[in-house]
């Protein structure tokens, strides 16, 4: 019994080590392609132009010799006219050595064309497909997704996956952009309660710094006499330099469609809206001398409250935002720190971000009539069923609503200094 | 399959949380959303409550049958021809759900790990470990619950742990989502959720008295109530509404969506062998009290032989419906509708009769002792 026990031990073992072990599955990580980035574009000669910029892993890790990698080798662009996504796909792997797999895949890059026209069919076929990460990054680029996906050239990063990962959670520290993760962007585009943006990217416009201009950027549109670092979308940015991609601003989309764009400024109250800002540094104009400035980094210092209450046949939609700030700059060098100034500090941040949030959400809902805020969703308890909240049709009512925008700014500490003592000047 | 072996009311338990709960990771928060909408995570409670009320029924029932396994009194109840029956409706029950489940559990593992290998081969897999498992017995089985479960547990609380981020408490409104009558009138049938109670019918010569055999099914049911309850929930607030109608394996997708860092993220492969081995745990009881149930109805000595032929039959079985949507719509509109009819209806009227029986012929003793 024992030497019978015995041998069906070994017969289970030698069965486990040859079947488990792979056989039809068994895919080599070293015999994959690893897509970082994918675009899509309205096509020449098929219906669409898909771009890939695929990983080399040899260049990533430094090659033979070791040392480190670079950043712009460790990637490869291929781009090519297709009916469909997987048809691309397949297209790309009669010439690629290796096969084309999409878990590692960190961004997909929409054209602003494609977007406009919808993208939702290429979003179904996403979810449907195990390979590709609900985390990827949904991009919407102003030029061609081809232009963009080649511009992206890594300076500070060898490995390109994390150059992604990290450029879009900037907007963590910068409050220019959003987390467009797959899953949420797709989730957003179904929904009824909340609607969808997406990261707006662009490549540079200017070759030196002797070319630029502000002709581009949105602070005529918002009566001010100069720009601030916000007033700008991605694409427009006075800036010049070996990394040639801007991500600034937002595709803001009804349903599956790009409807409008936010620029950087509007994104911040975007974010602050939707409970999604977390910190940035602030510029204003000093409230005692507007041609000075005042940087804060602000932060958010509680959840944002909402509410929607229906006056008639119309909604009023209520926020408070709550922030903190640590004072970074006064360029006038007034003392705002002492107790007597520091609340007209505040309260003149406050009457600025209140007008940038009242401004946006008029564009919000007179221009795009989408709610991206999601104040539906808060509206939505008030309903007992289903059926009773989409007879309501929440989307269209958005479209009247009015509003009442409280902001609360706390100015917490000065930096490492506790006032200002005027600069001295010699006869 | 001694009627020496015995194990505890927690073993009891733990298996038939395994055998009922098993429907989580695979499209039971995704069935509740579609019957309930946003109020999905409802349903479950309230199957659970008239499982209870059942199950209160039958307990009250069963008091008169203590040690006796519901074949044993349907023998009573009508004799051999009425345990021949009851045996068949039950045999052919768990073959059709067992067939069902072995295809689904091998679909799920074709769609999300092994995606080129042919189903036949996936599924000879769960086969083997069923084959292996009944061969060892139901001590067997039941032990190797008592450590999984916990291990499945921990796999269960990070996918949730891992969604919080995910969580929006607006997305539980409207409060009764797809209203109070296709909650709680159309989803009566719902309560088929709880089939695989049966099981308990089963394993009353293996437990305690009737005391164990009351704590084991009211604990199994409170638990897996809760348990399929809070999983929906858990969906329902990570997923969107319309949108959580759409995904097949809602838990994998929630697996997919953890991602704190970029360290800990892709957990759903640690989602899968959990996945699998409760699988494989739910497989092996049903096949297990599958092969008891032929033993005991036609009366057979051993329970041994039967292993590879039922095996073998569950193999063919699982492969005549022609596709994944059927075996979908089979497990969704088939079983989770009317399974409730073999678990409760059945049982109920055999005890019923058989405590009507058993009366009669007290009565007659006592008229002949007169």
């Amino acid at each position: 019994m024992k030497k019978y026990k015995f041998i069906s031990f070994i017969i289970a073992i030698v069965l486990q080590g040859t079947m488990l072990t792979g056989c039809y599955d068994a895919r080599e990580i070293d015999d994959m392609a690893y897509p970082i980035a994918l675009g899509f574009d309205k096509g020449e000669s098929n219906e669409l132009r898909m771009t890939l910029q695929i990983a080399v892993p040899v260049n990533i890790a430094g090659g033979e010799g070791g040392g480190g990698g670079d950043g712009e080798k460790g990637v490869t662009v291929v781009t090519v006219d297709t009916p469909s996504i997987y048809s691309g796909l397949s297209m790309l792997n009669t010439f690629l050595s290796k096969q084309i797999n999409l878990s590692h895949l960190k961004a997909i890059v929409f054209s602003k064309e494609i977007a406009m026209e919808g993208v939702s069919k290429y979003l179904h076929a996403m979810i449907r497909n195990r390979e590709f990460r609900p985390n990827a990054r949904v991009i919407v680029s102003r030029c061609p997704a081809e232009e963009f996906i080649s511009a992206v050239k890594p300076k500070l990063e060898t490995n390109p996956a994390k150059y992604y990962e990290l450029l879009l959670s900037a907007y963590k520290y910068t409050g220019f952009s959003t987390d467009t993760q797959l899953i949420g962007f797709y989730h957003k585009t179904e929904s009824d309660s909340i609607q969808a943006v997406a990261v707006l990217a662009d490549v540079s416009e200017y070759e030196s710094s002797d070319e630029f201009s502000i002709d581009s950027s949105t602070y005529k549109q918002k009566g001010r006499s100069y720009p601030l670092e916000g007033d700008f979308k991605a694409g427009d940015l006075p800036k010049t330099g070996e990394l040639n991609i801007e991500v600034m601003g937002l595709a803001v989309f009804n349903g599956g469609k790009m409807v409008g764009e936010l620029d950087g400024e509007e994104t911040t109250y975007h974010l602050m809206l939707e409970g999604k800002f977390k910190s940035m540094l602030f510029t204003m104009p000093d409230p005692m001398d507007s041609e000075n400035f005042i940087v804060l980094n602000i932060m958010k210092s509680r959840k944002t409250k909402k509410k929607v209450e229906m006056h008639g046949d119309k909604p009023k939609l209520y926020a408070k935002v709550f922030l903190e700030g640590d004072i970074l700059s006064i360029q006038k060098g007034t003392n705002y720190e002492n107790e007597k100034n520091t609340p007209m500090l505040e309260e003149a941040t406050e009457i600025f971000i209140k007008e940038g949030v009242i401004k946006y959400l008029d564009k919000s809902i007179n221009v795009f009539g989408t709610d991206t805020n999601g104040f539906g969703k808060q509206y939505k308890s008030k309903f007992l069923t289903w059926n009773d909240w989409e007879q309501f049709d929440w989307l269209t009512k958005y479209k009247q609503s009015n509003y009442e925008i409280d902001i609360d700014v706390n100015i917490r500490r000065p930096g490492l200094i506790t006032k200002t003592v005027p600069e001295v000047i010699g006869n | 399959m001694s009627s020496n072996i015995r194990f505890g009311k927690i073993e009891a338990i733990l298996m038939l949380i395994t055998a009922i709960s098993i429907q989580l990771y695979l499209g039971i928060a995704r069935r509740m959303v579609e019957a309930g909408g946003v109020a999905g995570w409802m349903i479950p409670l309230y199957t659970c409550l008239l499982s209870l009320i059942l199950f209160f029924f039958i307990s009250k029932l069963y008091k008169n049958f203590e040690g006796k396994d519901i074949i044993d009194v349907a023998q009573i109840a009508g004799g051999s021809l009425c345990r021949v029956l009851v045996g068949l409706i039950f045999i052919v029950d768990y073959f059709f759900i067992l067939s069902i489940m072995l295809r689904i559990f091998g679909e799920d593992i074709k769609i999300f790990a092994l995606n080129k290998s042919p189903l036949s081969f996936v599924i000879i897999f769960f086969v083997i470990a069923i084959v292996v498992s009944a061969y060892l017995g139901i001590e067997t089985i039941v032990r190797l619950n008592t450590i999984i479960v916990p291990i499945v547990t921990i796999a269960f609380l990070i996918v949730v742990l891992g969604n919080v981020d995910f969580f929006d408490t607006t997305r539980v409104f409207p409060v009764f989502g797809a209203g109070l009558h296709n909650i709680f009138v159309k989803q009566l049938p719902r309560v088929s959720i709880y089939s695989a109670f049966s099981i308990l019918l089963f394993i009353v010569p293996f437990i305690g008295g009737n005391k164990d055999f009351k704590s084991i099914g009211y604990w199994s049911l409170i638990i897996t109530g809760f348990l399929l309850s809070f999983g929906t929930l858990v969906y329902i607030l990570a997923v969107p509404y319309p949108t959580s109608t759409e995904y097949f394996i809602p838990y994998l997708h929630l697996a997919r969506y953890v991602n704190h860092g970029r360290f800990f993220q892709r957990i759903e492969s640690i989602f899968i062998l959990t996945w699998t081995l409760s699988a494989i745990l739910y497989l092996s009881s049903g096949v297990f009290f599958l092969i008891y149930m032929i033993k005991k109805t036609f009366r057979l000595e051993y329970y041994r032989p039967l292993i590879l032929p039922v095996a073998i039959i569950l193999y063919t079985l699982c492969f005549i419906p022609p596709n994944l949507m059927y075996i979908v719509f089979l497990e969704g509109n088939i079983i989770r509708q009317y399974a409730w009819i073999v678990t409760f209806a059945v049982p109920i009227i055999v005890l019923l009769v058989a405590n009507i029986v058993k009366r009669k012929k007290e009565g007659e003793k006592c008229n002949e002792k007169i």
